[in-house]
């Protein structure tokens, strides 16, 4: 319940109209007492009001009940209000979240997140909330009425709700491991589901879709008996719960009669006593039913949470004085593995630097840190003399360029992916920042050149094309700073030549530092970092690594 | 489950429905038994009020209501199971049949779909059906049912009251009628903007990462904060219409214990009612016309699923599944009259070709000219305007994928690979193609040494094959895999297309070897690969000519 109360904070928005609307709903929901008080009054005395009165007085109460019941648009507009703030107020986190997290895997877990978890999130403040409280005020109300008629009795109808009560955790227990078995064969269903789309057009050529749909159809049955397991395990529950919260009106009566026969009750308190059990019951057997959601909606709520609470980069900060680049005791763990440990090196403006290391050191992790894709565990990392908590991301990365193979395109052309870089661009830079960086071809093929579309994620871009655009984004942004992952595997010998070109023209100038899966490229860098599982173990000149260092040493023989 | 592309929403639903010829008539029988028996407690509570009052002991009506809630709660979760049995039954087969409607789907057909709007259609459009099989049905017989058998009740102990706990109805249904008008289109706007706001917010959380990267990320954000406000706005505006009405007619609807109560109690001191039929019609009364309440908002419900259903019959097959058959050894492949047009665009009219069986043709010409588009004719993934490929004479449109796929293998640019070992992924044509065979194939790509060098060799996992691999050696890995399929004809259509010439070289020479009748197809960029060729395939501008290769040696 914290974690909901969090959120709602968290939001930003004022709770005020949505707990008036609340407050008036449960007014509104209590209403009924009137003429329940009015028929009990006169059973128990005798006395009752004149008919004209009567009616009267019913008439003003159905008339209280509709006005009160209009504070349903506080409660509805104020959960709107409260969700549409939390909506905005989610997105901004995720916009300074460390970049590692923004792109990959995440998104779909992202997508998830701010679209069918807030929706229940929304569902449980819009509707939920206010029929739950409505629920209970009138059991409320007649639990007391019983109380006061008969102590005894109400004794007993308050015993009979609490065994329900309690075995309401027993029941949800059940549920919720039923519920995480479903989810679990969903989530599977869907990437097997995924990998079957996009293997369809292999399978058929290979007349061979039965490899992946023979699996798929077995999964798409476990998750029919995924399912009906977890409806087995909500349905009996609910329906115990509700059974038993039903025979406690038969128990009231059999116990009533009893205090009859013994003079301890009178026969109209035995009528008065029945019917508030019947009014006191009916709403309770809804509110089963709304925990069991509420429980479920709170684990999307748990979600939300752990977004929010994700850690956060600050967005604007100080303009850096230089470029020069240093790293002090650097460590990094991804998912509890230690990745880099105790990482010192100072880049001066201008340097070229390469980072070598068998694959695994941790050279394109060494990278990641310095562009501010992951929070890391201790030590600092200094752009100009300032950290990036004083830098904020938009001075990090107006000053920094990342070239990859893992780019990514959004939806829209290939200029779009290209002027994103730099808005300003004039024509002739673009075209000449795509000439250079060997993306000329790629444009002959479009249909429509620069403005053709590049599909979902670019798919249609071989990794080699991708990494092409990332260096051409990079010329057209001219930042001081060059962090460069090289891959040139992928590319055959003449384009290869091409690339390199490129990116010699790329680093012009410029501060870079290089991770260098071939060392023929990097003879004459400034200086060459050897890492070694997560370890800077060694620096300097390439002549002087192939001196000293067994590690260079290996690798050097090993690209040969 | 015949569900077909032409079929309407309401044809569809019938359809699926008759998939469960037993469970649901009986779920259905076992839930209207379930609304009678429970109108057993509340006449035994009016017994045992009217027992009560004369002094009589009421122990008797107490075990026959508890008997009735418990007889009753048994019935209905027998039902309710049921239903739910056949509602998951009919909904993993409807998804079982559109994934088979997927496998049949023409490839240029399935392109037209973007992949997670399949996988939406699979998935949470066939989840669409659950409510409206498991809930709706039993929801709606309880829902009439009971409230007709209250009312009845009602009639028995006093018909004047029944009259007055009625009157409500005329009312809430006229302010139903006035607040359903223009419902139907304030809602599709409605979904319409919340609609836009997803997608806007889609749009904005796949590209957060480069919009950062490149300082942007601002303005994306603003966009998508004017369209979150807008919505917001429509949001709240539409909530303001609809409460109003909405409330009147919850609170006309439950009104009924207003309206009786005075009533009994002017009955009561009149002398015409006695104190236990008034307290106990007041208690029918109470919450007589809910379960009528609850069946007004199922309307929007159903009408949901229907769409949803709409949304799965464009999966459905559009036409025959082909399902030809062949079975004799290739002597000939050829082409006749074969046209093709995409986008508008005609790529190529009227071409007619012949290859036998040993040859290996290289296809030239400027990209976007067609090259790829007329092999993907042959494997499968285009379906040609006018004209066919035919093998040994016989057209091959009407093939089965299985029986084609026996004819001719392809590797491409960019292979894709599945979720398994490189020897899942290798067997893919013949499941049970010996391991020797697959190690030799791998000789004739050049791999063998890498994968050797892999700690689990040939059972090495894709995904991490996938990261540890170039392009150039994923290619080699797709050829191996189509030379493993043993067919008389393989396409490779720009598969050494990362390849460093030598390796080209190499793999284009193995190849060759590795069948020597078979007839290969190739396209490729590099001059070096029209040495190898029998004939040489040059299309320019729609029309093609054709030379005799001229072998190395």
């Amino acid at each position: 319940m914290t974690k909901v109360q969090f959120l709602l904070a968290h939001s930003g928005a004022s709770q005020r109209q949505f707990w008036l609307g609340i407050v008036g709903r449960m007014g509104a929901d209590l209403v009924p007492m009137v003429p329940w008080l009015m028929l009990f009054g006169y059973v128990l005395s005798g006395h009752t009001l004149s008919g004209p009165a009567l009616v009267a007085v019913a008439a003003v109460a159905l008339a209280a009940q509709w006005l009160l019941g209009l504070t349903a648009r506080q409660s509805f507009t104020g959960a709107y209000q409260l969700s549409h703030s939390l909506r905005r107020q989610l997105l901004l986190d995720i916009r300074r979240q460390p970049l590692a997290a923004l792109t990959g895997k995440g998104l779909g877990e992202r997508i998830r997140l701010m679209t069918s978890d807030l929706k229940q999130f929304e569902d449980i403040l819009s509707h939920l909330v206010a029929e739950a409280a409505g629920a209970v005020v009138v059991p409320l109300a007649m639990a007391i009425v019983v109380w006061l008629v008969s102590p005894a009795l109400g004794a007993l109808l308050t015993a009979s709700l609490m065994v329900n009560l309690m075995l309401l955790p027993v029941l949800e227990r059940r549920f919720m491991a039923a519920a995480a078995t479903s989810h679990r064969h969903g989530i599977e269903g869907a990437n097997e589901l995924l990998e079957f789309i996009e293997g369809l057009p292999t399978l058929k050529a290979f007349g061979r879709t039965e490899r992946l749909a023979a699996p798929l159809q077995q999964r798409l049955c476990q998750i029919r008996d995924a399912g009906l397991d977890l409806e087995w395990a909500a349905g009996t529950g609910v329906m115990l719960v509700t059974c038993l919260l039903e025979l406690t009106l038969p128990l009231v009566m059999v116990v009533g009669g009893v205090l009859l026969a013994g003079d301890a009750l009178t026969p109209e308190a035995w009528l008065v006593v029945a019917a508030a059990t019947v009014a006191c019951i009916r709403p309770l057997a809804s509110l089963t039913i709304f925990t069991a959601l509420i429980r479920f909606f709170l684990s999307a709520t748990a979600r939300l949470h752990g977004l929010a609470t994700a850690p956060r980069q600050p967005q604007l900060g100080q303009a850096p004085q230089g470029t020069d680049l240093a790293l002090e005791g650097v460590s990094l763990s991804l998912d509890g593995q230690p990745v880099l440990q105790d990482i010192n090196l100072t880049v001066e403006a201008g340097e070229h630097l390469a980072l070598v290391g068998p694959s695994g050191a941790g050279k394109s992790s060494l990278l990641h840190v310095i562009a501010g894709f992951h929070a890391i565990d201790h030590g600092e990392v200094r752009l100009g003399g300032l950290t990036l908590a004083r830098l904020g991301t938009d001075q990090l990365y107006r000053n920094l360029s990342y070239v990859t193979q893992d780019v990514q395109l959004f939806a829209g052309s290939l200029r779009d992916n290209l002027m994103i870089a730099n808005p300003q661009a004039s024509a002739s830079a673009l075209a000449q920042a795509v000439a250079d960086a060997g993306l000329d071809e790629v444009v002959a093929r479009l249909p429509e050149g620069l403005d053709g579309m590049l599909g979902e994620n670019g798919q249609t871009l071989s990794g080699g094309e991708r990494q092409r655009v990332s260096i051409a984004r990079a010329l057209l942004r001219d930042a001081p700073v060059v962090l460069l992952d090289e891959v040139t595997s992928a590319l055959d010998q003449r384009r290869q030549e091409a690339v390199l070109r490129a990116i010699r023209r790329l680093c012009e100038g410029k501060t870079v530092i290089t991770v260098a899966h071939r060392l023929d490229t990097i003879v004459d860098v400034d200086r060459i970092c050897v890492l070694e599982q997560g370890r800077l173990v060694q620096q300097g000149r390439h002549t002087d690594l192939l001196a000293d260092s067994a590690t260079y040493q290996a690798l050097w023989q090993a690209a040969d | 489950m015949n569900l077909t592309h032409d079929m309407s929403s309401s044809q569809a639903l019938v359809t699926i429905l008759r998939g469960e010829p037993r469970r649901l008539p009986v779920a259905l029988a076992l839930a209207l038994l379930a609304s009678l028996v429970e109108l057993v407690p509340w006449v035994a509570l009016w017994l045992a009020a009217r027992a009560v009052m004369i002094g009589e002991p009421v122990l008797g009506y107490g075990l026959v209501a508890g008997g009735a809630i418990v007889l009753r709660y048994l019935l209905f979760t027998a039902g309710v199971w049921q239903v739910h049995l056949a509602a998951y039954g009919i909904i993993q087969r409807v998804r079982a049949s559109l994934v088979t409607s997927l496998a049949r789907m023409p490839v240029s057909r399935l392109r037209d779909f973007h992949r997670g709007d399949l996988e939406k259609r699979v998935i949470t459009d066939t989840q669409a059906l659950e409510p409206l099989i498991a809930h709706h049905g039993v929801d709606i017989i309880n829902g009439v049912i009971m409230p007709l058998l209250l009312t009845a009740l009602l009639f028995v102990i006093d018909w004047r009251l029944g009259l007055v706990a009625l009157a409500p109805l005329p009312l809430a249904l006229l302010i139903q009628v006035v607040m359903m008008r223009g419902f139907t289109e304030r809602q599709a706007h409605y979904n319409d903007i919340v609609a836009r706001m997803h997608e806007a917010q889609l749009e904005f959380l796949r590209s957060i990462g480069v919009m950062k990267l490149y300082g942007v990320d601002a303005d994306s954000f603003r966009q998508l904060d004017r369209a979150m406000a807008s919505h917001h706005g429509m949001t709240a505006d539409y909530i303001r219409q609809l409460i109003g009405a909405w409330v009147g007619f919850v609170t006309v609807a439950q009104a009924s214990l207003f309206f009786l109560v005075p009533l009994a109690i002017v009955l009561m001191v009149a002398g015409t009612l006695s104190l236990a039929d008034g307290v106990v019609a007041a208690m029918i009364a109470a919450g007589m016309l809910k379960p009528w309440l609850a069946l007004t908002q199922l309307i929007g419900q159903v009408s949901e699923t229907f769409v949803a259903v709409g949304r799965l019959l464009s999966l459905c097959p559009q036409q025959e599944v082909t399902t030809g058959h062949l079975d004799e050894p290739l002597q000939r492949l050829a082409c006749r009259d074969l046209s093709l047009s995409r986008g508008g665009r005609s790529l190529f009219r009227g071409l007619s070709l012949s290859v036998a069986p040993g040859q290996r043709v290289v296809l030239q010409g400027a990209s976007g000219g067609g090259k790829s588009s007329l092999l993907e004719l042959l494997s499968g993934q285009l379906v040609a305007d006018q004209g066919d490929w035919l093998l040994n004479g016989h057209a091959i449109r009407p093939l089965s994928d299985e029986c084609r796929a026996r004819y001719v293998a392809s590797a491409s640019q960019q292979a894709f690979f599945f979720v398994g070992s490189i020897a899942d992924n290798l067997r893919l044509a013949c499941p049970r193609q010996h391991e020797s065979e697959l190690w030799r194939v791998l000789e004739v790509v050049r791999l063998a040494g890498l994968v050797r060098a892999l700690p689990a060799q040939l059972d090495t996992d894709m995904g991490e094959t996938r990261r540890s691999f170039s392009g150039g050696e994923l290619q080699r890995l797709a050829i191996a895999r189509a030379l493993l399929a043993n067919t008389p004809i393989l396409i490779l259509d720009e598969a050494t297309s990362h390849l460093d010439n030598r390796t080209e070289r190499e793999v284009l020479a193995g190849v060759r070897d590795y069948d020597p009748s078979q007839i290969q197809l190739v396209i490729s960029h590099r001059p070096q690969a029209v040495r190898t060729a029998d004939q040489v395939w040059t299309l320019t501008d729609g029309e093609l000519t054709v030379t005799e290769g001229k072998s190395d040696d």
